[in-house]
């Protein structure tokens, strides 16, 4: 048994005869130790720090109705912060209501309560008893199924969201349904006791209640039950996907969802994930290869045995049918794989989305090797006719075709997120702009060369199929030269203000501008086609040397109304055509923002023109401008 | 530059103290169990070691409570505690310093952790 002894007074007398600045310690011990020593009683540091309001406060202490309603609108602001990424720990945990409720790791109903509730409450304890404790049992019930649906799907714990519940359970045992009744008692309290309440005050509390009611409803939601067929009062919007129009549409929504500004939740990002795929099942209706199938049936329109539905049944291996299926069968696991994580990467955010890209566009580069392969085996099974050209004969290769057209998708994504991350400094966005250009009029050549290959099929058959892909494919072209236009207009935009040296080049002492070039095109550089291209020609190419600066301008001005044009051309098509079926509105205001951006570079080629003399840019990030064009505004030095 | 100076201590009656495990009681009524290393004027203490204790709540007597099978009339709530290693009391918050009786350790009359272990182990080997 230890025995401790009082030595305070001693203690305190000894201390106090020692000079301000004198040590005793053990001759072995440092200061240098005491560095990493907690600090008791130091809110920041000592966490067992017992403060005295978190110690004596007492749930029941009657409250105002406007207390109620603050309370309320604060927990409402904690949960958002939660949802929006920061810890619970910093959020719903710090309520002292929340932590009352949730301290004795309340497994049932009855036992989350805010303590043993006043026998004879008093007007005021009567509202936080029949208000505010169904509201916030409500609300963590809302947490709950927040901390279940994020982390089932892809999203990037502690960047996106925080899933920590510090082995509190969010009442997972407790049914949706015992909820959902507490809070329709609630109303119905506020109801009995109307006349007590001002008719605003009870307005108010309705209000916020019925608000925790609906969004309790959706989410106790998850992909499942909207796959059979659920309802939603908040995600509607993003339901319409799961009424598929094709894989164009569905991966126009993914794209658009992905742009959105601001980024979506963590919550949507994650329910879109569910939506998108279950249990091998794409939108809750179809096997992968039906929408990887449609997606290559209405961009490379290939020779129709390659994707006959037939071919899957048969089983002799003589058969040229059997030997397409094998070889379909390894395209749809290859290829299936990276195409929907394709979507589940838009289902990030945007800068996780581009680093992740970076790493895909490699992978999309050997699936393309890999396919060509495959397509040239195919074609003894297809008997595809060649088409002759001047350079002998030529074949579709449909399947790589189509991966190359993804990739050079990718690999644009990739310099407009740059762009739209503010990764690339303002020297530099001539010589990004001409890559963007680049990448655009190599996938206009591709899409071209695609075009070519679509042969019109007999009469009577598959009509419809044709012309869906001949009218995507033209939609693409003018998609392509739109954004060609406005991002050549960019590069003799950037390449005059560059050679005016106002957009304020930094000295770098420990690199050049070679290293720089590289770094910048780390993620392209081992792609076969299109190649990184030397750092001397892509000097030339952007500089422009031999051109006059008035040459220069007028060519972006001719580019930039290009441009325009064909926005505005763009902006009056039906949602079928652009593939926006489930979010033209998205569409609308993109192009909008396209269109908007253009005027705005525009505007900064005309006052270049006009004026001689020194000015200065600084950039415009704003809403109306598309993120990957934001636009130079250019003033007169005076 | 000069060499670091021996230490001698200020102030015997402190360095009594030091290595020695302390109890020391803080404003919040919770207290703390280290070895004392280090002691200034104010009062600053920096504990090595250190257990830190808490009086239940009355929400764990409550729970406690309910989990006994109340025979007895009395309910035992254990004290939470949990070591928090090296930490700085500040003088200010001190209600109570105690110290552990030397008597109640074994091999007091060596004072030397190491010859206790010596002793143990040759006891152990007759």
């Amino acid at each position: 048994m230890t025995t401790f002894r009082d030595v305070t007074k001693e203690f305190l007398e000894a201390s106090g005869k020692l000079n301000v600045g004198q040590l005793v310690q053990d001759p072995d011990f440092t200061l240098f130790q005491a560095v990493g020593a907690l600090e008791i009683m130091d809110p920041k540091m000592d966490s067992g720090l017992l403060e005295p309001e978190y110690e004596r406060f007492y749930a029941w202490a009657p409250r105002l109705p406007e207390e109620i309603i603050g309370i309320m609108d604060h927990l409402l602001c904690n949960e958002m912060a939660w949802h929006l990424g920061s810890a619970l720990s910093q959020t719903l945990f710090a309520n002292l209501y929340i932590d009352k409720l949730l301290s004795s790791s309340p497994m049932k109903l009855e036992q989350a309560t805010f303590g043993t509730p006043p026998r004879e409450p008093t007007p005021g304890q009567e509202i936080v008893l029949h208000v505010l404790q169904p509201y916030c049992l409500a609300l963590i019930k809302c947490c709950g199924y927040m901390a279940k649906q994020v982390p089932s799907e892809h999203i990037y714990e502690e960047e996106d969201f925080v899933p920590q519940t510090y082995g509190l359970p969010l009442l997972q045992n407790i049914e949706h349904a015992e909820i959902v009744v507490l809070l329709d008692s609630a109303l119905q309290w506020l109801v009995d006791n109307e006349a007590a309440l001002s008719k605003e005050l009870a307005a108010a509390l309705r209000n916020r209640l019925k608000l925790r009611k609906l969004l309790l409803e959706d989410f106790a939601k998850d992909g499942e039950s909207y796959h059979e067929g659920a309802t939603s009062n908040w995600v509607e919007n993003m339901l319409k996907i799961l009424n598929y129009a094709g894989a164009s549409n569905t991966m126009t929504y993914f794209m658009h969802f992905s742009a959105r500004r601001p980024t979506p939740l963590p919550y949507s990002r994650s329910l879109l994930q569910s939506l998108l795929m279950k249990d091998m099942k794409v939108l809750g209706r179809m096997p992968l290869k039906c929408i990887l199938f449609d997606d290559i049936q209405e961009l490379a329109y290939p020779v129709k045995e390659l994707l006959d539905p037939k071919n899957f049944e048969v089983e002799a291996p003589q058969s040229p049918k059997y030997q397409i299926a094998k070889r379909m069968d390894w395209f749809v696991e290859r290829a299936g794989r990276s195409y929907i994580e394709l979507y589940r990467n838009f289902c990030q955010n945007r800068a996780r989305l581009r680093r992740i890209l970076c790493k895909a566009v490699l992978d999309w580069d050997s699936l393309q090797v890999e396919s060509e392969e495959i397509d040239s085996e195919l074609r003894d099974f297809t008997n595809e006719a060649p088409v002759h050209t001047r350079d002998g004969p030529l074949y579709s290769f449909s399947l790589s075709s189509w991966v190359y057209h993804y990739k050079l998708r990718i690999m644009e994504l990739i310099i407009l997120l740059g762009f739209e991350l503010d990764i690339f400094p303002l020297h530099e966005f001539d010589g990004m702009y001409w890559y963007l250009q680049f990448y655009l009029r190599t996938r206009s050549g591709h899409v071209d060369r695609m075009r070519s290959f679509v042969r019109t099929p007999p009469k009577g058959e598959d009509q419809e199929g044709y012309n869906k892909t001949i009218s995507m494919l033209n939609y693409t072209l003018l998609e392509i030269a739109a954004m060609q236009d406005l991002a050549s207009a960019c590069v003799y935009l950037y390449c005059a203000l560059n050679r005016r040296k106002v957009l304020g080049k930094p000295k770098t002492p420990y690199g050049d501008d070679l290293l720089r070039y590289e770094g910048r095109m780390k993620p392209f550089l081992s792609i076969g086609c299109p190649e990184v291209i030397a750092y001397d020609t892509f000097r030339s190419v952007v500089d422009n040397e031999e051109m006059e600066m008035k040459e220069i301008l007028s060519y972006a001005n001719d580019h930039i109304a290009e441009a325009k044009k064909q926005y505005q051309k763009m902006s009056k098509l039906p949602a079928s055509i652009v593939r926006a079926n489930i979010c033209y509105d998205s569409f609308r205001t993109n192009v909008n923002c396209l269109l908007r951006s253009c005027v705005g570079v525009g505007v900064a080629i005309g006052v270049l023109s006009r004026e001689d003399g020194p000015v200065e840019v600084t950039l415009d990030h704003g809403d109306k401008y598309h993120p990957a064009f934001p636009v130079p505004c250019i003033k007169v030095k005076s | 530059m000069n060499a670091p100076q021996p230490y001698t201590s200020p102030s015997p009656v402190l360095q009594a103290f030091i290595n020695k495990s302390l109890r020391v009681t803080t404003t919040d009524a919770r207290f703390f169990i280290g070895e004392l290393k280090c002691t200034d004027r104010d009062r600053n203490l920096i504990l090595v070691n250190t257990t830190e204790y808490r009086y239940p709540s009355a929400n764990d007597g409550l729970n406690a409570a309910k989990e006994s099978d109340g025979s007895s009339g009395k309910v035992r709530v254990d004290m939470a505690n949990r070591f928090i290693g090296l930490v700085v009391v500040p003088g200010n918050v001190i209600t109570k310093i105690e110290v552990q009786e030397a008597a109640a350790r074994r091999g007091w009359r060596f004072g030397s952790g190491a010859l206790e272990t010596l002793k143990m182990s040759m006891m152990a080997s007759v």
